[in-house]
């Protein structure tokens, strides 16, 4: 069979041979409109869809701020030795607990489409030595719970005990704290020690510098693709001063309407401090006996072989 | 011309080729959707569209069909088509021959079907169809040189077997 003649007969089994009429115009603007404005009010300034000024440039960078950073980045380079600041490497120190009772306060926002979903007003009190971690969320999964494991109030083997203010209830398992504990401090100490923290450059956050970090996929996790564009890594932002987190914004697809949509998070560092371990601060992470509280044992999975 | 103008020139100029493509590919409803994101793509890379765009839309319409991932949902559409060419009652010979091809068609593998389709049913020639597929002008000259071959095997092994007309046929002389 002749090249031509296959072609001729692929033609003739065409099932549109001539091009529909197109929808018009005016629905898919109004959604490109939307969809576009949503993922810019998240995209670092550099990866903008439309180019739209980044913070700098809009507000102008002042002069104290550049004084700033520059000493910032002097220290740095002092530190490491090398031609690149490694921001990565002062936000790990800086978010390292101490001795101290690490406290915390965010509020984070989902949206999906433009849409809040939800919203969270979360605050954090934790100690290393003894383990323990106090969480206080208050929004739409509104809930109080107090998590040790230690010298206090764990003996062989480690237990974590939760007390879900909801149902009045301590939990106790024997999961180490570790695993309960969904901190984003956490999260970015391991992407540190992994390596994935990239710096992007400065910026300013409401009149403040600040440094801004891709947080990299670990290796073997593909990224996600949504309407044929691959959405960016989450982004950190961190006071240039202090290191400290300030912005977490993390872009993903959800799949939770059946129909893939971006979903935006974005988390909020209001205070990220470390209060001296006084007997008032250490107070915060006590547990005391509550009327009426009940007590859940969470079952042991054991494997049988 | 403001990046809007420019973006409905390319809409006017080739959202129905767009919007063919998609429907060859899948059910007229998902077409719908892979055009606008198709469109919602080049809204967001205006500035990297090239002259040739109508080969660079076609390209994202084949990446965004692919991310669907729904790969056997495709299977089926292209199925669904073949089952509603052979409920035809009067299929005439030459519709008979259009269901021997798209059945032939969908029992290509997906790279060799794609390439077959561009080239008679986007008509494109071999330079664009190589572009759409993101692969060299030579390694697009073999790949369709190989479907072709396979796609003849496949339309004879199918020849010798009895057709839905020839069922009908015989129902209408019992």
């Amino acid at each position: 069979m002749r090249p031509q003649d296959t072609l001729e007969q692929i033609r003739s089994a065409n099932p549109e041979p001539e091009d529909p009429q197109a929808p018009p115009i005016e629905p898919l603007l109004a959604r490109l409109d939307q969809t576009v404005r949503s993922l810019d009010d998240i995209l670092p300034a550099d990866r903008r869809l439309h180019g739209r000024p980044s913070t700098i440039r809009r507000t102008g960078f002042s002069v104290a701020a550049l004084a700033v950073l520059v000493a910032g980045a002097i220290l740095i380079f002092g530190r490491t030795g090398s031609g690149v600041p490694d921001v990565a490497a002062a936000i790990e120190r800086a978010i390292t607990p101490g001795a101290g009772v690490l406290h915390i306060v965010t509020e984070s926002q989902t949206l999906e489409a433009g849409h809040v979903t939800r919203s969270i007003h979360e605050e954090l009190w934790s100690t290393q030595h003894p383990r323990r971690l106090r969480t206080k969320t208050v929004g739409h999964y509104g809930n109080e719970t107090v998590e040790g494991e230690g010298a206090v109030l764990s003996t062989n083997p480690p237990r974590t005990l939760s007390w879900i203010s909801g149902t009045n209830t301590v939990r106790e398992s024997r999961r180490p704290l570790e695993q309960t504990e969904q901190s984003p401090v956490s999260w970015l100490r391991q992407a540190y020690q992994q390596d994935r923290l990239r710096l992007i450059g400065h910026s300013e956050l409401h009149g403040r510098p600040v440094w801004k970090l891709s947080v990299q996929r670990p290796p073997g996790q593909p990224s996600e693709i949504l309407e044929g564009r691959e959405l960016p890594d989450p982004i950190v932002v961190v006071d240039a001063q202090t290191f400290a987190p300030l912005e977490l914004s993390v872009v993903s697809a959800s799949s939770s309407t059946g129909h893939p949509i971006l979903q935006s998070s974005i988390t909020r560092y209001l205070t990220y401090e470390e209060l001296p371990a006084t007997p008032a601060s250490l107070a915060l992470l006590s547990f005391a006996s509550h009327p009426g509280t009940k007590t859940e044992v969470e079952p042991i999975v054991t494997q049988e072989h | 011309m403001t990046a809007r103008q420019r973006f409905e020139s390319l809409y006017a100029e080739h959202a129905s080729a767009v919007l063919a493509y998609a429907r060859r590919r899948t059910t007229p409803g998902n077409a719908d959707d892979v055009m606008a994101e198709v469109f919602l793509v080049a809204w967001r890379r205006l500035e990297q569209v090239p002259e040739a765009s109508r080969v660079w839309l076609l390209g994202v319409a084949r990446r965004v069909l692919a991310n669907q991932r729904r790969g056997a949902e495709r299977q089926r559409a292209l199925q669904g088509k073949i089952a509603d060419a052979t409920r035809l009652d009067t299929n005439t010979g030459e519709e008979r021959g259009e269901e021997r091809v798209l059945q032939a068609l969908s029992r290509l593998g997906e790279n060799d079907r794609e390439a077959l389709l561009l080239l008679g049913w986007e008509q494109l020639d071999t330079h664009d169809a190589a572009r759409v597929l993101g692969v060299s002008p030579g390694t697009f000259k073999v790949r369709a040189h190989r479907a072709r071959k396979r796609f003849a095997r496949e339309l004879e092994a199918r020849a010798d077997i009895p057709s839905r007309i020839d069922t009908t046929e015989t129902m209408e002389a019992q």
